[in-house]
């Protein structure tokens, strides 16, 4: 539950640390067990679901059951697929197939082909709902009676979910779409709508359009630990909703505290390539 | 503020007028953009049009023949065309090669004027359809304006006022607004309530110190309060690496869609969020969906990570917000001038609400390998008071071309 143990330039790398060392260790499960924690509260009397937060499954790879597989997408700065491999694991989606229309299906497994090149996230996009969730990089939350704050480490991406019943804004599309919550019980429930077409749910392909409709559900179900479910439905690309779900941990760090860290996609991708020189060149030897 | 290299240059803006009947209304008098009066964005970054930008001020006289506009941002760079009234097309050549053709036709008591701007960079033609009705509204000047490119419109309704609002356009107004936005709001625990959606001095973002505008800049008259110069006390050798800077704006973060900074992020020309809990403050800003979190009265991390925007803790003295910002990476500039501090910087901000629209914003920036002494800025915070205001997602690698016109502009010689 700690947070890889060093933090390599490279999304890629971290994330295959953070799973060599901790293989999966959450088989799919049962449907979850019946609520018997009870969150702590804030001040207006809601679960308190604050912290910083990380999930341990290799989702960000496949949602599906999926064996190990060379290659991870090239991005801007990194032109050729690198050498490290995309790990397996078991699928996060309930009853394993997602319910694709037969061209949807088709245009899924061209996605698959050519994941090195056409995946969002190569060029280092926001990554969407739910995408962002399971990443595999730590995300934090922060919760006021209106709003509740969540912000992601990958590339300073963040969304606000509106909790005084205001509905969808009207006409805009978003990449992390629009996000309006509410509470059931112990449960953050967050609508979440106005997508864009662009992007993904894994780097397998898993794809969706503008009619992508989201339903998040984050439970508590004990001090250290959420369980995440999103319905996605998408009538274009869809035959009917389908599921995921999975738990997130809590992340502790003795030196960060509750510091989110910088993983400044595009830097890393521009470093690696040459194309942007940041810092000081005219520095003296001796600045002091 | 990007996206303005294109959209840019509201000095640029012509006026052709067509008849003027003696009955038309008179635009005539010496009007400053009034953020009060005028309807905030109902688009801004995420909207699918080039983002608006307008003169703060405009020097208007009209006559039976002629109608003269001189337009100005900031009270600093200053344009004046005096247009014949025969109906013909205008042909204005601007700053950074823009060339603006424009004609105007009367509609009943309002003036549409249609403009086309055009940039040739080595890329092609880089151009901007720009509609302009004026109307005269209870005294005050309307001009809603609708910028259309590649397709996309994007349209915004600015309102003018009669008369000089002075430095940084908000002085004289400061004290009626005051009166009427009254006492500060404060949170149940009794902490000053700094919640809502908040604009810095964009200038500021330009350059700290007072500087003219040019291509795509808003000019301002600086920030710095101390030292009393309003220049950055720069070591030898760091003015030097300033000057490099200027002329290496493709290395300035900013357009590589990476966060700003503190404290140049709180003064990007889009709109921020602040959000308090008793633990946090958090400040979400709609440019590059960028933000700070800011835990209260806690250390600073002991770790030797660094951070785009410092690792920055709070705390209240009084009715001010303190933030202290420390771990800097060497990355980020403090402006598109080339100002700039090293990774050993360490900035403490300072936010007190003198009313509940105007946060006064300072900040003290020390840096002993790069400064020869700690200096000041300061400039307003004014609240966003559109009620339906939300921050929406300026997906700025998604859709970052100012690289390509930052690097077309250096092949040409444009610094």
């Amino acid at each position: 539950m700690t947070r890889a143990p060093f933090r390599p330039a490279c999304l890629l790398v971290v994330l295959a640390a953070a799973s060599l060392s901790a293989p999966p260790l959450v088989a799919r499960q049962a449907p979850a067990p019946r609520q018997t924690y009870v969150a702590p509260r804030t001040a207006d009397g809601h679960p308190d679901l604050q912290g910083i937060w990380q999930t341990r499954n290799t989702a960000w790879v496949d949602l599906q059951d999926h064996d190990a597989r060379p290659g991870r997408p090239a991005g801007p700065g990194q032109p050729f697929p690198t050498t490290w491999g995309a790990p397996a694991g078991p699928g996060v989606v309930d009853g394993k197939d997602i319910p694709y229309q037969p061209w949807a299906l088709q245009k899924k497994k061209e996605n698959f082909a050519q994941r090195m090149t056409l995946d969002p996230l190569a060029r280092c996009y926001m990554p969407g709902i739910p995408r962002a969730t399971y990443l595999g990089l730590a995300f934090q939350i922060v919760q006021t009676p209106k709003y509740i704050a969540m912000m992601y480490e990958y590339s300073h991406t963040n969304r606000t979910i509106y909790m005084d019943g205001s509905p969808h804004i009207d006409g805009i599309e978003f990449w992390m779409g629009d996000s309006r919550g509410r509470w059931d019980g112990e449960t953050l429930v967050v609508d979440v709508a106005n997508f864009n077409d662009k992007t993904w749910f894994d780097m397998a392909g898993n794809f969706h359009s503008e009619a992508l409709h989201v339903v998040e559900r984050f439970t508590r179900t004990g001090r250290d630990v959420l369980e995440y479910e999103a319905t996605i439905e998408d009538p274009k690309v869809f035959t009917k909703p389908w599921r995921i779900s999975m738990p997130v941990y809590r992340v502790f760090e003795r030196d960060y505290g509750d510091r989110l860290l910088d993983y400044e996609c595009a830097e890393l991708a521009e470093t690696a390539a040459g194309t942007f020189f940041p810092g000081i060149s005219a520095r003296p030897q001796k600045a002091e | 503020m990007k996206r303005a290299l294109m959209a840019v240059n509201s000095a640029a803006l012509a006026l052709t007028i067509g008849a003027a009947a003696q009955s038309r209304p008179d635009f005539s008098g010496a009007w400053t953009y009034n953020a009060a009066l005028s309807p905030a964005s109902g688009q801004g970054g995420a909207s699918t049009g080039p983002q608006i930008t307008w003169p703060t001020t405009l020097d208007i006289k009209q006559t039976p023949t002629h109608l003269e506009v001189q337009t100005s941002t900031r009270q600093q760079h200053t344009q004046s065309v005096a247009y014949p009234l025969d109906g013909s097309e205008t042909t204005v050549r601007g700053a950074g090669d823009i060339t603006t053709r424009s004609v105007a036709v009367w509609d009943g008591n309002t003036l549409v004027i249609t403009s086309r701007r055009s940039y040739t960079g080595p890329q092609g033609e880089i151009t901007l359809d720009l509609k302009e009705i004026y109307s005269l509204v209870g005294g005050n000047l309307r001009v809603d304006r609708t910028e259309t490119q590649e397709g996309k419109s994007t349209t915004r309704n600015v309102v003018y006022s009669k008369g000089s609002f002075g430095r940084h356009a908000v002085a004289p107004a400061r004290a009626d607004r005051r009166a009427a936005a009254g006492p500060i709001p404060r949170l149940p625990n009794g902490r000053p309530n700094l919640q809502g959606y908040w604009n810095g001095d964009s200038s500021a973002s330009w350059s700290v110190e007072a500087h003219q505008a040019g291509f795509g800049l808003a000019g301002g008259t600086g920030v710095i309060i101390d030292p009393p110069s309003g220049e950055v006390p720069y070591q030898p050798w760091a003015a030097a690496e300033r000057e490099r800077r200027r002329n290496d704006l493709y290395n300035d973060p900013e357009p590589h869609c990476f966060p700003s900074g503190v404290p140049r992020q709180m003064s990007v020309g889009m709109p921020y969020q602040i959000l308090q809990t008793d633990r946090h403050v958090l400040i979400l800003f709609e440019y590059v969906h960028a933000r700070r979190i800011i835990p209260m009265n806690r250390p600073h991390t002991s770790s030797r990570v660094r951070f785009w925007q410092g690792d920055s803790v709070g705390h209240w003295e009084g009715d001010t917000l303190v933030v202290d910002s420390d771990h800097f990476t060497d990355k980020t500039w403090l402006d598109m001038d080339g100002n700039f501090f090293s990774e050993r910087g360490h900035v403490v901000e300072r936010l007190t609400l003198l009313d509940a629209n105007t946060i006064e914003y300072r900040a003290t920036i020390e840096d002993a390998s790069v400064f020869t002494r700690p200096w000041t800025i300061r400039f307003l915070l004014q609240r966003e008071t559109n009620p339906d205001h939300q921050i929406l997602e300026a997906a700025c690698h998604e859709d970052n071309r100012d690289l390509e016109h930052i690097k077309a502009a250096y092949e040409k010689g444009i610094k």
